[in-house]
């Protein structure tokens, strides 16, 4: 029995208990669907399906951790979808390009976030929903509601849908900004900056930081992100659609919070992040093989898991007072 | 039961009596057969140092906290009382310093809603009689108030009898027309001006004149003295005396509390060296602040006081440049004006806010994070945030300004206000700053870690910064100031310097100022 106290001080249940949930969820869903959940292929289909999310939620990661919440990220993304495509179905501009152009708008759109919330004085929940109303508001413009299926460049495409040893290409590109990220708000002295300005930005103001800066890069950090999400996007699936982003807003938040009961419990972290990104999709994934017929499911686990993650956060938060 | 064995005690003379209480919190012992009592129609104060204890027996009167190993005794108007006290049913009202009131409701509301204005739940409320029944308690306790604004727009001491008046109807539910009951107000003049202090005076004597008994809970011991009939003194848990405030001095209270005479709190005033001028404002001008010129010289420790509201607090804020100024010009140690914060830090000039929690601390960081965020840049080697190096910094800070336990991982929040306070402190001394402005440094702070902090902050002065307080404790500025700079709405209308500088004279000064 004595060990048995050790093991579990080992383990740390707490830090790491979405780790332990998502074995086993795997576990459990590979016994009850062999055939379909335990292949090769679904593995590849969860890690590339789920890289969309992971950049769109890993650039709210920022926003949130300096204290504001940018709920236009996937206006943002939808406006980078349809531009992306637009530009190159209707006026023919080279892919590179309408990359470019498309992750210009998403800095734009940080930028006049930004502006809304420091300089205007906007709560960022009121000023980044507006926003992203506007946004929404812009792609269907652009393309008269309608989807683009065609003119999409294949060496767009391709780098999506590229196979590096045995990976789809995406995941990779997840890792790589994950890392930079991490550097970012966990080793550079800028991320301690960052959650000094999300912990108490009037202290923070006190003690020097130039606040309203950091807000504003952390908007922009946001939209530039949920721009590249736009692109990934149209990169790996070749179509667009003026409502194609919307679906990433919830999973962002969600595993956003439910992240930062993770690893480094009451903080925003980028490897909680994208373990709570993972875990959420296995198990969607997991309840979709089981019953197909259900599409409803994983609105139900995401809005479930969003409130819950929101309140194992508060929960620990009371602990500290 | 003990409670047939002892004599009923007699209900007109007697209106709380506690005996024996003892509580422990796990090792530690907060009160030890600790006895109490308040008798009719009296004022009582309750008093002692920081973790006394008597917050503890606060909250045992108030049923938060229960008593140990069942010896406690109590009476509340001579009927036997039982632990843990249920209020709802005892003539006895504890109104905290927050008051828990609602800032954006009325009083109307705020007196009426604790009974759900006494009617059914889902019958519409009686505005007309709701207002007529706020007015006539408030009466009760001679205050005038606009009983329909939102009680946020109302002064604190108009706060506190909404607070009072509350608990007065809840009582005169439970108590009917007698008078026999018991009032505990905790800390109810924090944070008030002196004018404002002395209504809520005023109110606690009606109160008391009406033949209920009330129990203060206060550092202000001038006020204890003044307003209380008797007063009951704790020590590390223990009761020291029971008496009656009559020919006891101030000085006699903070030695019955502290074991000893208040001088020892306080460590030597450093000779004054006059340096050259290392911060100058002139006719800088706030909310409050009207054309203020200050100087302030190297190794100089100054003073800069009045009545609370006077501007005093209002200054190192706009002298670092956190606060818009309407007017006025301020030239740092390097020569150069301070426009904005970052200027001021970039001379070395540093603001120690006077708000921990709001203007100080970021609560959901560690202590180390929180202390090192000003000099961060010490800690990166080649872009990276060394921890062991940023750690053994802290390790180091800490034993330097003695923050016991030595826990640099923890939250900030988990420390006592002491420790938060020289950890606040050593954020900025670290920063060897060239001149060192204080909001109020000892707030909430214990009279141990009071000595600590401003020894702290007269040997920097003593290594040649320039030292500004900002305060109304004027006790603690005539201990450690060479000058005192008083303010009234916001103008400079006395300088006190050298031999002069004496708690009278400071006192004289902020009093006069504001007549």
């Amino acid at each position: 029995m004595r060990y048995v106290g050790t093991v579990v001080g080992r383990l740390n249940f707490e830090r790491f208990s979405g780790f332990y949930v998502l074995v086993a969820l795997c576990v459990f869903f590979s016994v009850v669907e062999p055939d379909s959940f335990a292949t090769f292929r679904n593995v590849r289909i969860i890690l590339a399906s789920q890289a969309i999310t992971a950049v769109i939620t890993l650039g709210l990661v920022v926003p949130v951790a300096a204290g504001a919440f940018d709920l236009s990220i996937a206006g943002t993304m939808t406006m980078s979808i349809v531009l992306v495509s637009w530009l190159q179905s209707y006026h023919h501009v080279n892919p590179l390009l309408a990359v470019i152009c498309a992750l210009l708008a998403g800095v734009i759109v940080g930028a006049v976030n930004g502006f809304v919330v420091v300089r205007l004085q906007v709560d960022s929940f009121i000023g980044t929903l507006g926003m992203s109303s506007v946004l929404g508001a812009l792609a269907y413009w652009l393309v008269s509601g309608q989807p683009i299926v065609s003119g999409i460049s294949a060496s767009l495409t391709n780098a999506g849908r590229a196979q590096w040893l045995g990976m789809p290409a995406p995941v990779f590109y997840v890792v790589a900004l994950a890392i930079v990220l991490w550097y970012v708000l966990e080793l550079a002295p800028v991320g301690r900056v960052i959650r000094a300005v999300g912990g108490n930005p009037t202290a923070a103001r006190l003690t020097g930081v130039n606040v309203d800066r950091y807000m504003f890069l952390s908007f922009v950090t946001s939209g530039t992100l949920a721009a590249l999400a736009g692109v990934l996007y149209v990169s790996i699936l070749g179509t667009a659609d003026p409502n194609s982003g919307l679906p990433y807003l919830l999973p962002a938040f969600a595993a956003v919070f439910l992240g930062s009961t993770q690893l480094r419990p009451g903080r925003v972290n980028v490897w909680g992040t994208l373990l709570a990104i993972y875990l959420i999709a296995v198990l969607v994934k997991g309840i979709e093989l089981r019953s197909p017929d259900n599409p409803w499911i994983s609105d139900l686990c995401q809005g479930v898991l969003l409130i819950v993650a929101v309140a194992i956060a508060a929960r620990g938060r009371r602990r500290e007072r | 039961m003990p409670t047939a064995m002892t004599p009923a005690l007699p209900a007109t003379t007697v209106a709380l009596h506690l005996e024996n209480v003892t509580k422990r919190f796990g090792g530690v012992t907060a009160l030890q057969d600790v006895t109490l009592t308040v008798a009719r129609g009296e004022i009582h104060g309750l008093v002692g140092e920081n973790g006394s204890g008597k917050s503890t027996l606060v909250k045992i009167i108030g049923g938060y906290l229960e008593p140990d190993d069942g010896s406690a005794r109590g009476w509340v108007w001579g009927r036997p009382l039982s632990f843990p006290v249920d209020v709802r049913h005892q003539p006895i009202a504890v109104i905290h310093q927050d008051l828990a009131l609602v800032d954006n409701l009325s009083a109307v509301e705020n007196i009426g809603f604790p009974l759900n204005f006494e009617q059914r739940a889902w019958t519409p409320v009686h505005w007309g009689h709701e207002r007529r029944a706020a007015e006539a308690l408030l009466d009760r306790i001679g205050v005038q108030i606009d009983v329909l604004a939102p009680v946020g727009w109302l002064s604190p001491a108009e706060r506190a009898a909404v607070a009072v008046a509350r608990s007065m109807r809840t009582l005169d539910k439970l108590a009917g027309a007698s008078e026999e009951r018991l009032f505990v107000l905790d800390e109810p003049t924090s944070y008030l001006s002196g004018a404002e202090a002395a209504r809520v005076g005023s109110i606690i004597r009606e109160v008391a004149a009406r033949g209920a008994s009330v129990v203060i809970v206060s550092h202000h011991l001038a006020e204890i003295n003044e307003w209380c009939d008797s007063v009951t003194v704790l020590r590390s848990g223990k009761l020291v005396c029971r008496r009656q405030t009559e020919g006891l001095t101030e000085r006699d209270l903070v030695r019955l509390m502290l074991g000893r005479n208040l001088a020892e709190f306080y460590p030597p005033k450093p000779k004054r060296d006059p340096g050259v001028v290392a911060l100058e404002t002139q006719g800088l001008s706030g909310r409050v602040a009207e054309g203020v010129d200050l100087v302030l010289r190297e190794g100089e420790v100054v003073g800069v006081s009045g009545l609370i509201g006077m501007g005093q607090n209002e200054l190192p804020y706009l002298i670092v440049g956190a606060q818009r100024r309407r007017a006025g010009k301020i030239t740092g140690p390097g020569g150069r004006n301070i426009r904005h914060i970052r200027d001021a830090r970039r001379q070395g000039v540093v603001l120690v806010p006077g708000d921990r929690q709001q203007l100080a601390f970021d609560r959901t960081a560690s202590a180390t994070e929180n202390v090192t965020l000003p000099i961060l840049r010490r800690f990166v080697r080649r872009g990276i945030v060394r921890r062991r190096r940023e750690r053994t910094h802290m390790l180091k800070l800490m034993e330097t300004f003695t923050v016991h336990p030595p826990l640099p991982d923890q939250p900030v929040t988990a420390f006592s206000g002491g420790n938060q306070q020289k950890l606040l402190l050593a954020r900025w001394l670290q920063t060897e700053p060239k001149v060192l402005l204080l909001d109020e440094p000892t707030n909430g702070v214990d009279a141990r870690a009071r000595a600590d902090i401003l020894q702290f902050i007269l040997e920097r002065a003593a290594t040649g910064a320039a030292v500004a307080i900002f305060s109304t404790d004027l006790e603690q500025l005539a201990a450690v100031c060479h000058r005192v700079v008083v303010l009234r709405r916001g103008v400079v209308t006395a300088e006190i310097a050298g031999e002069l500088v004496t708690e009278e004279a400071l006192y004289r000064a902020v009093q006069g100022a504001a007549i």
